[in-house]
């Protein structure tokens, strides 16, 4: 476990001396608030003076779309380019090739560094969004289911982590695996979307998965069946990516 | 005494048809070994296997009895490597790298950290960002991580590369005295037989992948006055039973 940890923590450290996502997640914060000046904006131009907590009540709720279909998934998308096609491009994967770590840690460990910028990201824009919420006066009605959503939401994002990861195996040269992961994910978004027979069985629909949680009683039988889907899906973009990750020279 | 490193007709051959083929030898503790042979003869193949970085097609690399391949982590444990240029991140310093690099090894602490970049003439430069520094100084760098760890095995591959005279001497110096005094194994790569010279006890000759010959220093200088006229008569030995 220890070489694990040893190589986590070194791929967290490199994602958070590169510049760009400290950018992207302010962009983010702008944009979360944003939303909200602009329906306020909206409001006072029209002159309607709607109450507050109609106009903004559900600032974090509407955020979560724009964190979850867009933000999120790019960020997941740079960081897994970053840390596998980028490093094999510039040859710095031979850091940590060349050091007393398995290959599958290694793999692994990089998956998870990006989860935990994802996560800490959707933690950092769930606070700004909600905290722009209250300030505006929208009130707290809404912020902890939001939250929670976002949380549940971790699940399919890992999935498309890993996704994204064996893509990298596939292709040479970092702006090559970018526009490939970008293709790949909204090609998949696309088909899921106008294709509603296919949108059950792709990854990408689930991407807000906890629409499905939704309800007065949990439909137990159905989440079980998509619960499987999306474990499948992990279980074969984790095993694929790191097979080919494994035979990986540097 | 246990050999470091055995090789077990070791082959790596690329697509293009390039590599190493049935190399067989072994390095015990205190042994310099120097790979002789021109670009293209292997030497860089067979330490890219050595240090986890390429798998092989056929054969065996043991380094402490551990196979490189089925068991890195053990394998990989008392090795340090310095293959080609050093695999440095642009926008991380020197002390990034090494702090970075001592989180695999759970021995390695801040004073040895200062200690390896006072040996490679770093120490001034430790806050400033690798992206900045030299061809020598990021191979000064590239020794100071594979030091780092204080290993039984290094495999240097052409480590003077870039290194002006003064540098190039205090390297040379520094595998003579840890092969000496720590009985640290070397595997050191170069085309310059001259180099190989100054500092090896044995010395394996390559050509276009095969090893033409495995012999220590004195056996090789015995009938030959340098080892520039040892590594072109095995050549021409293999080139005249080629023709026969």
């Amino acid at each position: 476990m220890q070489p694990f940890v040893a190589n986590l923590k070194n791929e967290l450290f490199k994602l958070s001396r590169r510049k760009k996502y400290i950018v992207f997640l302010i962009l983010g914060a702008l944009v979360c608030v944003g939303s909200a000046l602009r329906v306020l904006a909206a409001d006072l131009i029209l002159d309607e003076a709607l109450p507050r907590e109609l106009l903004v009540g559900g600032l974090t709720g509407e955020n979560l779309l724009f964190l979850l279909l867009l933000f999120l998934p790019l960020m997941a998308l740079m960081g897994c380019c970053d840390l596998f096609a980028g490093e094999q491009a510039d040859h710095t994967l031979r850091f940590s090739l060349m050091r007393p770590v398995g290959k599958g840690k290694l793999f692994f460990s990089k998956a998870a560094a990006v989860f935990l910028l994802c996560l800490f990201d959707l933690v950092v824009l769930l606070a700004v969004s909600a905290a722009a919420q209250l300030i505006m006066g929208g009130g707290s009605q809404g912020i902890a289911r939001s939250v929670a959503s976002g949380l549940l939401d971790l699940v399919p994002l890992a999935v498309l982590i890993l996704f994204f990861c064996l893509v990298n195996q596939l292709v040479k040269g970092s702006g090559l695996a970018v526009l490939a992961c970008l293709a790949a994910y909204v090609a998949l978004v696309v088909v899921g979307t106008y294709v509603p027979a296919a949108g059950g069985l792709l990854f990408t629909g689930y991407l807000r998965w906890h629409n499905l949680w939704v309800g007065v009683t949990l439909p137990f039988k159905a989440m079980l069946t998509r619960i499987g889907i999306l474990a499948g899906y992990g279980l074969v973009f984790g095993s694929c990516g790191y097979l080919l990750f494994d035979r990986k020279e540097a | 005494m246990a050999p470091v490193l055995q090789l077990d007709h070791l082959s790596k051959v690329y697509k293009n048809g390039r590599g190493a083929r049935s190399i067989t030898f072994s390095v015990e503790p205190g042994q310099v070994v120097g790979l002789l042979g021109p670009n293209g003869s292997g030497k860089t193949t067979i330490m890219k296997v050595v240090a986890g970085l390429a798998r092989p097609t056929d054969g065996s690399a043991l380094v402490f009895g551990h196979d490189v391949v089925a068991e890195r982590e053990p394998a990989l444990a008392g090795v340090g490597a310095l293959i080609e240029q050093p695999a440095l991140y642009e926008n991380l310093t020197a002390w990034d790298h090494l702090a970075m690099a001592a989180r695999y090894y759970p021995g390695v602490d801040g004073a040895r950290m200062d200690r390896v970049l006072e040996l490679v003439g770093l120490a001034r430069y430790k806050k400033e960002k690798c992206g900045r520094f030299s061809l020598g100084m990021k191979q000064r760098m590239g020794l100071a991580l594979a030091l780092l760890s204080d290993p039984a095995l290094l495999v240097l591959d052409e480590p003077t590369n870039g290194l002006d005279i003064e540098a190039t001497v205090e390297v040379r110096e520094i595998i003579i005295r840890l092969a000496r005094e720590k009985e640290t194994a070397f595997l050191v790569a170069s085309h310059l037989a001259s180099e190989i010279e100054k500092m090896c006890t044995h010395v394996l000759v390559l050509h276009e992948g095969e090893m033409l010959s495995f012999a220590t220093k004195e056996e090789a200088l015995r009938l030959h006055p340098t080892l520039e006229d040892y590594f072109l008569a095995r050549v021409r030995d293999k080139k005249g039973s080629v023709l026969l």
